[in-house]
C-alpha cells in the first residue's frame, strides 16, 4: 500500500531558485527510504512539506489517499511523526515524562491512560529510569531517544528523520540506530524517511533516493546504487569508506564484493 | 552560574512540597499581607514581625532550604539596608521626637531606626517567603498554577493557557540558553574576547560579541521548536487534555485555613483601635482581599463542575 506519494513536487523559497525542483517517488507501508544529498540539496525542505511545515504546491503530495493541504493537514500529521536534527530544539516538556505527554495532550488522550502509554514507550526506546529526569541531564542520544518515544506514543504510519543522528556522538548515533531497528521488528508496518549525510546509516535502508539541487540523481536499492560510484561523485556526497576502500582495490586489481564486512574484507586481503 | 539561590527548586518530599501549587500561591500572597500591614504602634509591629519571622523560618526549615542558601539570598537585600539607613537617618520620618543619640549637627531619633528596621524586616521576610515557594515547587507545576488563577480571564480573550506554555517554555530553556552563554563565551575567548578584564567600555563592547551569537541562536531554537510543536499537533487555540492535574488535597484546606486565619488576625490587628473603640472604617485592601476570596471560591466552583462535566 502506497503511504505517501510524491508527484512532481516543486518548491521556492524566495520564487527564484527552485529549492526542490520536480521530485516524484512513493513510500510504501513498510519500507526503510533514505534521502542523502550535499547540504543545500533541498532534503530537509522536503522532509517540511511532507509533513505540512511548508506549503507543498497543489495536488503535488498525496498521503493516507488525502491531498496535503491545510483541511487535511490535522489528520494527515496525526499519522505522521518527525524527528529533527537537534535534540534540544524538539525538547518541549521539562522533564521525559512531560515531553512525552507533551504529544499526547495535543491528541486529546485522556489523562488516566497518559501514565501507561509513557511508561510503555519509554521502555521501548530504553528511558525508562530517566522519566523524571531534565534534557539538561541527557546525552544528546538520550534526548533523541525522548523524541523518538513520544512520536511512537502517537502511533503513526511514518516517521520521518530529518537528520537525526548528525549532531549526535558516535554512541549516540549508535543507540539511536539500534532504537530505529528495533521499532522496525516490532512493527513491520511502520515506514521510515531517513533524511542523512551517513552513508553507512543510508545503506542499511531499502532505497535510497540521491538528491542533487532539488532533483533527484538517484533512486534505487542500495547494493545497486552502490555499483554506480559516479552517482556520488555527481551528488558532492561521500562514499562510505568501505566502498572506497574497495573501489581503490578493484583499481590494483584485487576483487572484493562490496557487501563484505570491513573484518572479512581485512581477513581475505591477509590471505 | 548554576549557584543562584534565589528561586531555585530544592527537590524533596515535605508537607509543603506536597502542596497544590495554587494552594501556595494563595498562602504566599496572605502571608505577604500579614508582612506588609502596618500596625499602630511599633511594639506590635515587632511582636508580630517577630512572629511571622519565626513561622517563616521554621517553613523553611520544613521546605529543606539550606542555611547557606537562605543567606546568599540575603546578600542580595545589604545594598537596600544602607541605603534605608541612611536615608532614614538623614530624612527622618514625620513625627519623630525621641532622639536617640547625636552624631555632629545630625540628630538621629528613635523612629528612624525603628523606620528602617522594620523595613528590613519586611525585605527580609519577604525574600524568604518567595524563596519558599519556589524552593518547593516545580517552575512547571507554578505555571499551572499561575494559569488556574488566569483562566477565567479567558472570557475577555486572556490568552491565559499560552501565556502559561510561554513560561514553562522559558523556564524549559533557560539551563539551555546558560549551556550556550557559556559555549560562546568559550569560543570567543579563545578568539581574544576578554570578558573580564579592561576598561568597562571594553567589556561592553566583549558583551556584545556574546550577545549577538547568542541571540541569533535563541532565534533559530524558537524557529526549530515552533516546527517541532506544530508537527506533533501543538494547536493553542484547540482543546487538549492534561497530564499534569493540580489536586486539592486534605493537607491544602488545612493550610489554607491556617494562613487565612493568620492574614485575618493580622488584619484585625492592624486595625483594632486600642482605645476600645470599635474599628472606624474598613480599609480598602480588604476590601480587595474579600475580593479575592470569593474569585478563588469562584474559580474553584467553576473548575470542580468543568471537571466533571
Amino acid at each position: 500500500m502506497k503511504l505517501i506519494e510524491v508527484n512532481n513536487l516543486v518548491f521556492s523559497y524566495d520564487k527564484k531558485i527552485n529549492v526542490v525542483d520536480g521530485v516524484s517517488f512513493s513510500v510504501e507501508s513498510g519500507k526503510y527510504i533514505s534521502i542523502i544529498g550535499h547540504n543545500g540539496s533541498g532534503k530537509s525542505t522536503i522532509a517540511k512539506l511532507l509533513i505540512g511545515l511548508l506549503e507543498p504546491s497543489k495536488d503535488s503530495i498525496k498521503a493516507f489517499g488525502l491531498d496535503l493541504n491545510a483541511k487535511n493537514l490535522g489528520a494527515i500529521r496525526s499519522r505522521i511523526g518527525i524527528v529533527f536534527q537537534n535534540p534540544d530544539n524538539q525538547f518541549v516538556g521539562s522533564t521525559v515524562r512531560d515531553d512525552i505527554a507533551f504529544g499526547l495532550e495535543n491528541r486529546r488522550v485522556p489523562h488516566e491512560q497518559m501514565d501507561e502509554i509513557i511508561n510503555k514507550f519509554a521502555e521501548k526506546v530504553r528511558m525508562s529510569e530517566f522519566l523524571d529526569k531534565e534534557p539538561e541531564n541527557l546525552s544528546g542520544g538520550q534526548k533523541q531517544r525522548v523524541a523518538i518515544a513520544g512520536i511512537l506514543a502517537m502511533n503513526p504510519d511514518l516517521i520521518i528523520f530529518d537528520e537525526a543522528t548528525s549532531m549526535l556522538d558516535p554512541k549516540g548515533k549508535r543507540e539511536v540506530r539500534e532504537t530505529i531497528d528495533l521499532m522496525r521488528k516490532e512493527n513491520p508496518n511502520l515506514s521510515i524517511i531517513s533524511i542523512t549525510h551517513d552513508l553507512e546509516e543510508a545503506f542499511s535502508s531499502d532505497e535510497v533516493i540521491v538528491l542533487k539541487k532539488g532533483k533527484i540523481v538517484g533512486h534505487d536499492k542500495p547494493e545497486n546504487i552502490l555499483e554506480n560510484p559516479g552517482i556520488f561523485v555527481e551528488s558532492g556526497v561521500d562514499l562510505p569508506f568501505k566502498s572506497k576502500f574497495v573501489n581503490l582495490l578493484s583499481q590494483v586489481g584485487i576483487e572484493i564484493k562490496n557487501d563484505e564486512s570491513l573484518e572479512r574484507i581485512v581477513e581475505e586481503l591477509c590471505q | 552560574m548554576t549557584n543562584v539561590a534565589l528561586g531555585r527548586y530544592v527537590p524533596y518530599n515535605s508537607f509543603i512540597h506536597r502542596m497544590d501549587a495554587r494552594n501556595k500561591i494563595f498562602c504566599l500572597i496572605a502571608l505577604m499581607v500579614a508582612v506588609f500591614i502596618s500596625y499602630p504602634t511599633y511594639e506590635i509591629t515587632f511582636i508580630v514581625g517577630g512572629a511571622l519571622a519565626v513561622f517563616i523560618f521554621a517553613l523553611l526549615l520544613i521546605s529543606h532550604v539550606s542555611v547557606k542558601d537562605i543567606f546568599k539570598s540575603l546578600r542580595v537585600l545589604w545594598f537596600f539596608i544602607i541605603l534605608l539607613l541612611v536615608i532614614n537617618i538623614f530624612i527622618p520620618p514625620k513625627g519623630a521626637e525621641n532622639v536617640a543619640f547625636s552624631m555632629g549637627s545630625v540628630n538621629v531619633y528613635w523612629e528612624a531606626i525603628f523606620q528602617s528596621l522594620k523595613i528590613i524586616l519586611r525585605l527580609i521576610l519577604m525574600i524568604e517567603l518567595t524563596m519558599i515557594l519556589t524552593a518547593t515547587t516545580k517552575p512547571l507545576d507554578l505555571t499551572y498554577g499561575l494559569e488556574w488563577y488566569l483562566t477565567p480571564l479567558k472570557l475577555v480573550k486572556f490568552p491565559a493557557h499560552e501565556v502559561a506554555m510561554t513560561i514553562s517554555i522559558a523556564l524549559r530553556f533557560i539551563p539551555t540558553l546558560l549551556d550556550e552563554t557559556d559555549r560562546i563565551m568559550k569560543a570567543q575567548s579563545s578568539r581574544g574576547v576578554d570578558f573580564k578584564h579592561g576598561k568597562l567600555s571594553a567589556r561592553l563592547k566583549a558583551i556584545v560579541s556574546l550577545i549577538i551569537p547568542l541571540f541569533i541562536s535563541a532565534f533559530q531554537r524558537s524557529e526549530e521548536l515552533a516546527d517541532s510543536m506544530e508537527a506533533r499537533g501543538y494547536d493553542p487555540k484547540a482543546k487538549r487534555t492534561r497530564y499534569h492535574i493540580l489536586r486539592f488535597s486534605l493537607n491544602d484546606l488545612f493550610s489554607f485555613i491556617l494562613v487565612g486565619a493568620l492574614m485575618s488576625g493580622t488584619i484585625i490587628l492592624s486595625h483594632y483601635q486600642w482605645s476600645l473603640q470599635t474599628t472606624s472604617f474598613v480599609p480598602w485592601y480588604s476590601l480587595i482581599l474579600i475580593c479575592i476570596f470569593i474569585y478563588i471560591i469562584l474559580v474553584g466552583i467553576i473548575d470542580a463542575a468543568r471537571r466533571k462535566a
